[in-house]
């Protein structure tokens, strides 16, 4: 076999990963309308994915040098961002630092007459629950209601 | 946000939930991430907290200084007690 399979780094683009990002919320959508509870978590985990990934896409965007370097060539400055990008789950830190998506949201969501920097806090702070702390069972009534919220917010984010 | 604000906002937090708040700086600039531990979440889901939150966030901090709250994490005290097991 040949070597360096796992020094290989991904390579997607901004464009791609939205690209994924709406095929797990379609994938999400599909679990939803299954209408049954035992299928409400994934239902979750999939609509947190997809904030996530669409984060990661700002990201690259945002830092594409960074995001484009292997593992060895990431200095001590840049680590931090180029784990956020491709080893981490961490939605507040790659919030804090794209202080200008959440400037833009506020000043979108004053012409909307919404708080889309809120919502979208508000959706990573249900996952990051969700994820890191509560071993709960979802209800899909529940999980309906996030899927709904992310529907808005991924056209924002994208 | 100050950190004056940010103290106001964990006495509006610990006053509309009775809640134990903990209240952290994120990073290096002057914003906030807030954990809230109250029986009020009990019976609500995790949406309904946050919407909960946000209410006194929004009522109690001017517009430009809640673009410093990070997350604000919500746990019932059973789940508080789970957590971090």
């Amino acid at each position: 076999m040949s070597s360096g399979i796992f020094a290989k780094e991904p390579r997607l683009r901004p464009s791609a990963m939205a690209t994924v990002a709406e095929r797990r919320f379609a994938d999400a959508e599909a679990l939803s309308d299954t209408n049954e509870n035992a299928r409400a978590n994934g239902v979750a985990y999939l609509v947190g994915f997809v904030v996530e990934i669409l984060l990661k896409a700002r990201l690259v965007d945002k830092f594409p040098q960074i995001a484009r370097k292997q593992q060895h060539e990431v200095s001590e400055t840049e680590r931090e961002i180029w784990r956020l990008i491709w080893r981490q789950h961490d939605l507040e830190g790659m919030l804090e630092r794209m202080n200008e998506l959440d400037a833009a949201l506020k000043r979108r969501g004053e012409r909307d007459g919404k708080d889309y920097s809120a919502e979208l806090k508000k959706v990573c702070a249900t996952w990051t629950i969700q994820a890191r702390y509560s071993p709960r069972t979802m209800l899909m009534t529940e999980a309906r209601e996030w899927l709904e919220r992310v529907r808005l917010l991924k056209e924002l984010l994208k | 946000m100050t950190q004056e604000q940010a103290n106001s906002l964990a006495e509006a937090l610990r006053g509309r939930f009775q809640a134990e708040v903990d209240v952290e700086q994120v990073g290096d600039r002057m914003r906030f991430r807030f954990g809230v531990v109250s029986p009020q979440f009990s019976q609500m889901t995790q949406l309904q907290r946050q919407d909960a939150v946000w209410q006194v966030v929004d009522a109690t901090l001017p517009r430009e200084a809640t673009l410093d709250v990070s997350l604000i994490l919500t746990f019932s005290p059973a789940e508080f007690a789970d957590a971090g097991r």
